[in-house]
């Protein structure tokens, strides 16, 4: 097991840094710079800033640098943000855009499971009607859509929680509902398809003829079975979640991560599309390998050993 | 004593196609400490007409449709799911047919087991797993401690249909009812299977409904066959009388694709011909009128009466009829086996 994380670990590293290889080349291969704008500059602070960024420097060694720094959690300091390193932001973006994406997670794994098991136990009727016409909803209908309807009838309407802004708890409730309202579906479509399945298995039929009751046969025998094809989906799409949306940030006015993941894009603010790729790809790598871990956990079948085959 | 009367019970499943009349009119008891025996090919409303007496048919689309199971007296059709509940496990166990998806996969021996006893009981948890670690090893199965901490895909299939034999006798059942128990298992594990519930048997003093559609599995462990064809019971009687004396043509048939030791090597295993009723669109006389090699003109419009023959043993054939032409079952050719 401990050999197993450590190689896992090490896999990790590695691919970390071919994202930050790829990623780097590629930022660079990008037409325009960072400094490029509608104002022409003189040549000589042109070349002044140039040379205060190492932007001079040959590509590679640019590269080698930037790992180096990186290696030691410096991710340099931003272009558009004076004064401020990328490290700033993610310090104080992130905080915000994981409250919100967890507190969504959280959300999304209640609901999406609950709705999940009634549509399975009441198949082909009115409930499960209900459950797949919801999650028929929170599927097409677009996070903004759901945002701005949010804002417009809760917030501006009726008044029940501030439409816009960060600080007070009651101005979480709306973006945590619009960004749950995805997940909640999904979850929602998976339970219920993979309860179906497991409700159908010989061990459950097994634990009825043992006589045992409904809810024990649902939440021990049936349940258990039926989140492992769901832990495959949630690993990945929690990563996401945490780094944060950019529409709802952006709708609710929530100082967050996620609109420098756009922003950095179009200022060609070098290190934040670093960090902030860097950022995405180590939740990514981490939360499938939480993922992997928790297969174990449910599915004693499944040994984490770093031997090919059984 | 009848411990369990099975009377005029009728199973239908509602499909899109229509009504499938899987069990109709199938009437038989259980003696108490008796072995029973139900045979017949897949589709004939072996396993229906069980899980009805267990209230397991998935509603809908299935439905008991009509008559009464009645055990030790209350009927089970009429009981209300809670009761039902009660009575599954606690009163009449079960074991089904294929060990390798009859396990939950994540939950331990020792859960699935202690929970019954948990349930049923009401007992802590400690004494269930003493009560189960005791049962295991009655099953034959050594390190019954280690064993109970295992999980289902530590044992080979032969095993886990010994736990599922050990589970079900848990609470000391009054009916155990085994659904094609060996099935799913190779030659050598099915005959220790088998030696198994012969010993269980007569050590548990429980009564025994034995589905199979293998006649020599019945013939070792049962005192009484019933043979059903297309959701009918076409001949009941001791062991004795169906293998010596069958009347009903379609057990001459199953009887006649019995393969055996003794049979010259060139004899051909003799198979039924054709295939078993559409019992969506069942037809209207003998269910097995199509297939009967001894088929009259009545066999196609009137469905045949039982005839009793003995006190144990009735058959529904027209041959059976006074009038009707005197056909017997010829068995397996004796001179051809002897040579």
């Amino acid at each position: 097991m401990v050999r197993y994380l450590l190689g896992r670990i090490l896999a990790a590293i590695l691919v970390i840094w071919l994202v930050i290889t790829l990623t780097f080349f590629l930022m660079h291969a990008i037409p325009g710079g960072p400094f490029a704008s509608d104002k022409i500059l003189l040549p000589q602070v042109q070349a002044n800033i140039n040379a205060r960024y190492h932007l001079n420097d040959p590509l590679f060694k640019q590269y080698t640098d930037y790992l180096k720094n990186a290696a030691h959690f410096d991710f340099g300091p931003t272009f558009r943000y004076q004064g401020r390193s990328v490290n700033d932001i993610i310090k104080e973006g992130l905080p915000r855009t994981a409250a919100i994406g967890s507190m969504a997670t959280i959300l999304a794994l209640i609901c999406g499971t609950f709705l999940g098991i009634i549509a399975a136990l009441r198949q082909n009727k009115t409930a499960d009607y209900v459950a797949t016409f919801l999650a028929t909803i929170g599927i097409s209908v677009p996070s903004f859509v759901i945002a701005t309807l949010l804002q417009y009838y809760v917030g501006f309407k009726l008044h029940l929680f501030p439409p816009i802004g960060w600080g007070d708890p009651n101005q979480l409730v709306m973006p945590v509902l619009a960004l749950s309202a995805y997940p909640v579906a999904q979850i929602t479509r998976l339970t219920r398809t993979s309860m179906l399945d497991v409700l159908h298995q010989d061990y459950i039929r097994t634990a009825k003829a043992k006589g045992l009751p409904g809810y024990i046969i649902v939440f021990r025998h049936a349940l258990k079975n039926a989140i492992i094809p769901l832990l495959t989906f949630m690993g990945p799409f929690f990563a996401y979640i945490l780094c944060g949306n950019f529409v709802i940030e952006y709708i609710f006015n929530i100082p967050g991560i996620g609109q420098y993941f756009v922003t950095s894009i179009t200022n060609r603010d070098y290190p934040v599309i670093m960090g902030t790729t860097i950022l995405v790809a180590t939740l990514m790598v981490t939360f499938n390998l939480l993922v992997d871990i928790a297969y174990t956990l449910v599915d004693p079948r499944i040994k984490l050993t770093d031997q090919k085959g059984v | 004593m009848a411990l369990l009367e099975v009377e005029n019970l009728s199973t239908s499943f509602y499909t899109y196609a229509g009504e499938v009349q899987s069990v109709s009119g199938v009437s038989f008891h259980v003696d108490e400490g008796e072995a029973v025996g139900i045979v017949g090919e897949s589709g004939c409303g072996k396993s229906v007409t069980v899980q009805s007496i267990m209230r397991l048919i998935p509603n809908p689309p299935g439905k008991i449709k009509n008559g009464q199971i009645r055990l030790a007296g209350r009927d089970l059709v009429r009981l209300p799911e809670k009761e039902m509940q009660k009575i599954r496990g606690k009163e009449i166990g079960m074991i089904f047919q294929d060990p390798m998806t009859s396990l939950n996969p994540v939950l331990t021996i020792g859960r699935q087991m202690t929970e019954v006893l948990q349930h049923h009981e009401g007992i802590g948890k400690n004494e269930a797993l003493g009560r189960a670690a005791k049962y295991l090893t009655m099953v034959g199965i050594s390190n019954p401690e280690r064993r109970l901490k295992q999980y289902p895909h530590e044992f080979s299939g032969g095993m886990r249909q010994r736990v599922m034999i050990a589970m079900a006798l848990l609470c000391n059942p009054k009916l155990l009812i085994a659904d094609e128990p060996t099935t799913a298992l190779d030659v050598t594990i099915q005959a220790q299977i088998l030696e198994l519930m012969k010993d269980l048997k007569d050590k548990v003093n429980t009564s025994i409904i034995l589905i199979t559609h293998d006649l020599g599995v019945v013939a070792g462990l049962c005192s009484r066959i019933i043979v059903m064809y297309g959701g009918k019971i076409v001949e009941m009687g001791s062991t004795q009388d169906i293998f010596k004396d069958p009347r009903h043509p379609y057990t001459w048939g199953l009887l006649k694709s019995v393969p055996r030791l003794d049979a010259s090597k060139r004899s051909k295993l003799v198979p039924i011909v054709g295939s078993p009723p559409d019992l969506l669109n069942p037809p209207k006389g003998c269910g097995f009128a199509a297939r009967c090699p001894h088929a009259m003109k009545i066999c196609e419009t009137q469905p045949p009466a039982y005839t009793d023959l003995n006190e144990k043993h009735r058959a529904a054939c027209w041959l059976l009829h006074p009038d009707a032409p005197k056909v017997t079952f010829n068995g397996i050719d004796e001179k051809e086996a002897r040579s």
